[in-house]
């Protein structure tokens, strides 16, 4: 779960609990206990932890925002984890990342990133 | 860790200044009117052999039905409000928000899911201007006690900004020497600065461990993301703040 604004505003931890709950219902999973990361902007001490914990082969963000593409050293340590075999849900957006389409999410966030900024412009 | 007794409001902020926590007794007959209170609210008592009739899979439901008949109508926290009047206006003064949904912690002996690691609330969103009062419903002795990083050394945590390069495992593992083990009964408080570090580790006890936690702050500084409405209620309004915000238009 993620403490600082998504989406431009901030999302109740007691909200984040019950999309993330109900996403891992929906798979038949149990959702017991969330690891929510501090608000310090830039700052993950609680994403280090889950990486480096090898025992860790399926992570579930609440949302695609909380991804850290502001932090090279910290979205390559994620790109490493899913290329070494970890599963990443994105429970708001519905996505999966894993290993064989880690490429195209890259390429994904790359366009969707520059379309936020204004780089790009639609037609 | 001296512990003090309720009634010495002075010597409980010396000491809350100095480490950022503090211990304190209930006067005796006080904490069994609230033992009585409590056990009526919540419907049980003898919590401590809890794990003999409860599943680990079930824990969560029993512990929101528990919150839910503490919050019907406000009777732990007006409870609270009603004991500890002179403490509370002492800690955050005469206008007074309280948590309007306190927490409650069940840990059954070796369930590793309710294992809480190192954090500070206002980190995830809490105001640093709040204050906890933890009040243990069973004993949390040694593996059941929680674990608290005094003042000094939290500060220079933040101050030296070590959440930027290190994981929280990696600031654990550095300061676990100076970690305090908060060794309570009932009968006693908790009050400490949720800015101070501080978690939980597996109660390896043959008991379960019960406790709740309910946050206090004055009305009137800063929140954080748990706002006063949803998260907070107005509990006291001085005379002054009641007139003010009748022609504060």
């Amino acid at each position: 779960m993620c403490s600082n604004e998504t989406m431009r505003y901030f999302v109740p931890h007691r909200v984040q609990n019950i999309v993330m709950k109900d996403f891992l219902s929906k798979l038949g999973l149990t959702y017991v206990l969330p690891k929510t990361e501090i608000q310090i902007p830039q700052t993950f001490p609680v994403l280090r932890d889950i990486l480096k914990d090898k025992s860790v082969k399926e992570v579930f963000f609440y949302s695609l925002e909380m991804m850290p593409f502001e932090s090279n050293e910290m979205i390559e340590k994620v790109y490493e984890r899913v290329r070494s075999g970890v599963r990443i849900w994105f429970c708001v957006e519905n996505i999966l990342l894993e290993q064989k389409n880690l490429d195209s999410f890259i390429e994904d966030q790359l366009i969707m990133r520059k379309k936020r900024k204004g780089v790009l412009i639609e037609d | 860790m001296k512990v003090l007794n309720e009634i010495d409001a002075e010597e409980i902020i010396k000491a809350l200044r100095l480490n950022g926590f503090v211990i304190l007794d209930i006067e005796q007959e006080k904490h069994d009117r609230i033992t009585r209170e409590l056990e009526a609210i919540l419907g049980a008592s003898k919590f401590e052999s809890l794990h003999e009739s409860i599943e680990v899979e079930d824990l969560n439901t029993y512990r929101l039905e528990l919150i839910s008949r503490l919050t019907k109508e406000n009777l732990y926290t007006d409870l609270l409000l009603h004991e500890f009047d002179f403490l509370i206006s002492s800690l955050v003064g005469m206008d007074v928000a309280i948590q309007k949904t306190p927490g409650l912690s069940l840990q059954l002996p070796h369930d590793e899911s309710s294992l809480l690691p190192m954090h500070s609330d206002s980190l995830v969103g809490n105001s640093p201007y709040e204050l906890v009062l933890w009040h243990p419903i069973t004993e949390a002795i040694n593996s059941s006690a929680m674990y608290i990083l005094p003042l000094e050394k939290s500060l220079e945590i933040y101050n030296k900004k070590l959440f930027i390069e290190n994981s929280i495992e990696d600031i654990y593992n550095q300061y676990s020497p100076d970690f305090v083990e908060l060794n309570i009964v009932p009968g006693q408080l908790l009050i400490f600065s949720h800015n101070l570090l501080h978690g939980n580790r597996i109660n390896n006890s043959s008991k379960t461990r019960v406790s709740i936690n309910t946050r206090i702050k004055n009305l009137f500084t800063p929140y954080g993301n748990k706002e006063l409405g949803s998260y907070f209620r107005k509990a006291r309004f001085s005379i002054a703040a009641e007139l003010g915000v009748k022609f504060d238009s």
